[in-house]
């Protein structure tokens, strides 16, 4: 049993003995060399979909905040009514009688 | 090259490229992520060529950029995985080198697995001896060590292999 054992381990360890090296794939030298000398610019897409969760999240809360706004603007309103039992805030135009 | 000659870039591609991403697959276990790291370093040559002062041996600043390279990318990598932001997580455990003899593909499979356990500098000292098969001292020139800390390093991660290798035997088969 240990013997067995011993003999696969020595065979794992010397495993890549007379193993060739691998080789990249033959357009690996064009994707290099547009790399260096690029024509158009690009975006990798990790900061493309970073730039396109921000923008998300800005419209969120611009849209958010506008909606609150007007809730904000209404329930003001409605508080000035109520406050003025049902009357018109300026119910006369008149400065003078 | 420095003068970005690129003639001269070609035939130092053609030199360089299969040592560079044999190293690289070696690390990352995986062959596009190897093609990336070649992609990576023969870029960083051929822009920082000029710096290049001839200390040490075209074949050794090109190994220890690779070297670090794949570290880098390895490290940025499991960062990038714990995020969860990938979907392409990496099946070390079902690498095949390509270039292994047919008969002792398990075998070569069962030790790119337990190569991935190592630290750093014995993975480094192991895959550049062994599956590199460069001679010691240029390791050391490598790495930036004595011979004897090479020795060392190698002898450490042999001896955490073969300990890895014994807890796997009963379950050989299975992996």
């Amino acid at each position: 049993m240990n013997d067995n054992k011993e003999k696969w381990i020595e065979q794992v360890l010397g495993s890549m003995e007379g193993s060739t090296r691998a080789v990249p794939s033959d357009q690996l030298f064009a994707k290099i060399k547009r790399g260096l000398h690029p024509k158009h610019k690009t975006i990798p897409m990790e900061r493309l979909r970073v730039a396109v969760a921000a923008a998300a999240l800005l419209f969120l809360l611009n849209g958010i905040t506008i909606y609150q706004q007007f809730q904000g603007t209404s329930t003001s309103a409605e508080t000035t009514y109520l406050e003025n039992n049902g009357q018109n805030l300026v119910s006369n135009y008149n400065f003078y009688k | 090259m420095a003068r970005g000659d690129d003639k001269a870039f070609k035939k130092l591609y053609d030199t360089f490229s299969v040592k560079v991403y044999n190293t690289a697959i070696s690390y990352t276990q995986n062959a596009l992520d190897a093609e990336e790291i070649t992609q990576d370093v023969f870029t960083k040559i051929y822009r920082s060529a000029g710096t290049f002062k001839g200390d040490s041996a075209v074949s050794t600043w090109i190994y220890r950029i690779t070297v670090n390279t794949s570290l880098t990318f390895i490290k940025r990598k499991k960062r990038f995985v714990f995020f969860q932001l990938s979907k392409t997580k990496s099946k070390t455990s079902d690498f095949y080198h390509p270039g292994v003899l047919l008969e002792k593909k398990e075998e070569a499979k069962m030790l790119f697995k337990v190569i991935d356990t190592l630290s750093d500098n014995q993975k480094t000292a192991f895959i550049l001896s062994f599956v590199e098969g460069l001679p010691r001292q240029e390791v050391a020139d490598i790495m930036g060590l004595s011979l004897k800390a090479v020795e060392s390093l190698l002898m450490r991660a042999k001896r955490n292999l073969r300990q890895k290798l014994e807890k796997m035997y009963p379950n050989r088969k299975k992996n």
